[in-house]
């Protein structure tokens, strides 16, 4: 097999922002080899030089971005110094997280044309690629639509499909499901994985998708100090748990539960993935006999009890919300969140779960029914007030910073509460350290990667310490520690009796962080009660779209083997097994049986 | 390869003759004596030349104010904004590219101000106007240049903070070994 990108001895540093500064260095001695039509995942954390790399392979770096660049790229056989980006945009398709970045037409149709359309192609030549192209995604009846209307699934597989028009060899994308739903990110793999085995084209993709990553890839490059710290298949990749919590990087949650159950009880887990993890539990759990008569089965801790539940900061009643084209995004939604909440408000994409965070703080106003903010009409109350009282981070960062430097962006809010620049200057302090931005804040927001820039928002809507705090999926593309981090800002936000709304996905935060979930379905609210109930409902998860985490999916499995089902993370789960495994001593002495809680 | 010109440029020039066309549309004073009118033209075009230098300042300041007379109602006007506003510009950009000094800044302007009033005034004594219209609004435009450089020279400190990578916007990068 020839090999389709060939690094050696890659270093890069991108020229300073400021003249005089020193050149960063971002890779320094990068080596790695891709065979044709390997799926390959690079893995790295937010800043590590994962989208430096990614342009490096079609000669974005060094040729459109300048600096210092050493060592040799290699792509189909073209050295990427010698040969301009137009060249090698024949052989290497690059598609970037944001999808807007890089669609420029009116419709589908011409967007994937654009490509031949510059190579000068004959029209029936490109005509028969766009076909092909819009096959290969699955959007062969979208030719007329217009990208931009298009759901962001959807949009990142028409980019696709333009890079396919050019009939690439190689295919580059920069964390292209970041900030897709599961609807979104599974339709993209599943289109990667049927090009690689259909066509043979090589895919190199950068990500924070473990869980997707184990599914799909072949092979799991690590980044780590500038350099490919690890290159193995996936599941020898993700063995090495410690070494990448240590990076900040994380490992799927099976091969986390590995890890943590090793450590608790002192014996060796090690799992490739759920089918291997459910067939080596359930042997080691018939094999110390256990049954579900056995023991209690652990009664997970109960959340922390909300000492305001009493009390009502925002309540929803019978809001309806109608867009001016007639779509109806809100049915007579009602209800009250109470200081100290932790809810997750989720649903599948369009269901309405921003447009009733929106009615939250103001920036929407209902038509029907109203919204009361801590006993204020929002209909009668100005934004900026409602602002002081309710902070929302969007989901796009980019849409919310505009300030010179980091600092500067964080101080903003409190500024304008009118604060004394000595408590202004301990917030932004405090919000810098919490979310370790420290090193970052002189700079200005637009030399920062994007996962940084979003940290950098939820920094600043905190440092204003509203009572309520709105985030739309504030963790798609952040690496495990980022995620850890931002999350943990978040907690310490909540416990301190303030109202926190995320919306999201991601379902192990959920039930990692969450103490009340709401779903949304189409414009209406389909469940409101704790996670645990929940994930109990498979009904209404399938209603929404929502999948178990891995952890409480396996539970669930192995609660025929009398292992405690539905356990919400991966420290419950090791504590239920924990319990279970020890109660091999007990069923000797005769203990009484009671019924295994499910 | 060298002899072509960066698309980045392209776009960055398409993108400054609108901002020129836009700040010369939004605040329109008009002056009765000549039929014309002050505008704030001028901070766009401060701004341009004396980040992006001469060529771009003469392609943004006169297309974009062209653009605007056209556009506006004001198209007798159309071919002096061209020269008059081409050459401010320019001129702008000749003296003062990559000065990051308020005082070079300012005489870069005030050489860019000089084009623009007497490019006007003569354009208009000799072939619009005649004459004493034209003296009635030079000072008009001396005012309208002043306002370019009250506002456009904080503007371009305030960029070149936020964002420094400004300078080097539209060229083609360099890269070493």
């Amino acid at each position: 097999m020839p090999a389709d990108i060939l690094v050696q001895n890659l270093y890069y540093a991108y020229p300073p922002i400021r003249e005089g500064d020193a050149a960063a260095a971002v890779l320094q001695g990068v080596n790695f080899e891709i065979a044709r039509g390997d799926f390959v995942a690079l893995l790295g954390r937010v800043g590590a030089g994962k989208t430096t790399l990614c342009m490096a392979l079609n000669g974005l770096v060094p040729h459109a971005t300048g600096g210092v660049f050493r060592g040799d790229v290699t792509v189909v056989g073209l050295n990427t110094k010698q040969h301009p980006v137009a060249d090698l945009a024949r052989h290497v398709g690059l598609v970037f997280q944001d999808p807007e970045t890089q669609l420029v037409q009116m419709r589908v149709e011409d967007e994937v044309a654009f490509g031949p359309e510059n190579l000068g192609a004959p029209p029936t030549e490109i005509e028969e690629r766009v076909a092909w192209a819009l096959a290969a995604v699955g959007l062969s009846d979208y030719r007329d639509r217009s990208p931009l209307l298009l759901s962001g699934g959807e949009k990142q597989r028409v980019a696709i499909a333009a890079m396919l028009a050019m009939r690439p060899q190689v295919l580059v994308l920069d964390e292209p499901t970041a900030s897709l739903d599961p609807a979104g990110k599974a339709a993209v793999f599943r289109v990667l994985a049927e090009l690689k085995r259909q066509h043979e084209i090589t895919i190199f993709m950068a990500t924070q998708d473990l869980e997707r990553i184990a599914r799909f890839a072949d092979r799991v490059l690590v980044l780590h100090d500038g350099r490919i710290a690890l290159d193995d298949a996936p599941g020898e990749v993700f063995r090495q748990v410690a070494k990448l919590q240590e990076w900040g990087l994380g490992a799927p949650q099976i091969a986390e539960l590995g890890h943590v159950l090793t450590q608790r009880m002192g014996r060796r887990y090690e799992f490739a993935d759920m089918a291997d993890a459910f067939k080596q539990l359930r042997q080691r759990a018939r094999k110390a006999r256990m049954r579900k008569a056995q023991a209690p089965a652990l009664e997970p801790p109960a959340r922390r009890a909300n000492p305001l539940a009493e009390r009502v900061q925002i309540a929803v009643e019978h809001v309806s919300h109608t867009y001016g084209d007639s779509t109806v995004a809100l049915r007579d939604v009602s209800l009250t969140l109470h200081p100290g909440d932790f809810v997750a408000l989720l649903g599948p994409n369009g269901s309405g779960k921003t447009t009733l965070a929106k009615h939250l703080d103001g920036l929407l106003k209902p038509i029907e029914g109203r919204v009361m903010v801590e006993h204020r009409d929002t209909r009668k109350t100005r934004v900026a007030e409602l602002a002081r009282l309710v902070g929302y981070a969007f989901q796009n960062p980019d849409h919310q910073i505009f300030a010179a430097t980091i600092q500067e962006e964080i101080a903003f809010a409190p500024r304008t509460q009118g604060l004394p620049p000595a408590i202004v200057a301990q917030r932004v302090a405090e919000a810098l350290d919490r979310l370790r931005l420290v090193s970052y804040a002189d700079k200005p927001p637009a030399a920062l990667g994007f996962g940084q820039r979003r940290k950098v928002a939820v920094a600043a809507v905190i440092a204003g310490q509203p009572q309520a705090l709105i985030l739309d999926e504030p963790t798609g593309g952040l690496d495990w520690r980022s995620r850890q981090e931002l999350m943990d800002a978040i907690a310490g936000f909540n416990i301190l009796g303030r109202t926190v709304v995320l919306i999201t996905h991601d379902m192990r935060l959920v039930a990692e962080y969450a103490t009340r979930a709401i779903v949304l379905v189409a414009g209406q609210v389909i469940f409101d009660g704790s996670p645990r109930e929940l994930f109990n409902r498979p009904e209404t998860l399938a209603q929404a779209g929502l999948a178990l985490p891995p952890v409480t999916r396996l539970s669930n499995r192995l609660s025929a083997e009398g292992m405690a089902a539905s356990t919400l993370t991966i420290a419950e789960f090791a504590a239920a097994w924990h319990a279970r495994a020890a109660a091999k001593g007990k069923r000797k002495t005769g203990k009484r049986s009671e019924n295994h809680a499910r | 390869m060298n002899r072509s010109f960066p698309p980045a440029m392209i776009a960055l020039v398409a993108l400054l003759i609108a901002l020129t066309t836009i700040f010369t549309l939004v605040v329109r004073v008009p002056v009765p004596a000549t039929q014309g009118y002050v505008n704030l033209s001028a901070v766009a075009i401060t701004f341009t030349g004396l980040v992006f230098g001469p060529w771009v300042g003469l392609a943004a300041g006169g297309v974009g104010a062209a653009l605007a007379d056209l556009l506006g109602g004001y198209a007798q006007f159309a071919w002096l904004s061209l020269l008059a506003h081409g050459l401010e510009g320019l001129v702008i950009g000749l003296l003062g590219r990559g000065r990051r000094s308020t005082p070079a800044m300012i005489l870069a302007w005030l050489g860019g101000a000089i084009m623009m009033v007497a490019g006007y005034l003569l354009g208009e004594g000799f072939a619009l106007t005649g004459w004493p219209a034209a003296i009635a609004e030079a000072p008009l435009n001396a005012f309208q240049a002043l306002i370019g450089a009250v506002v456009g020279i904080p503007l371009v400190f305030a960029v070149r903070r936020a964002y420094p990578p400004i300078d080097r916007l539209g060229q083609r990068p360099k890269w070493t070994e």
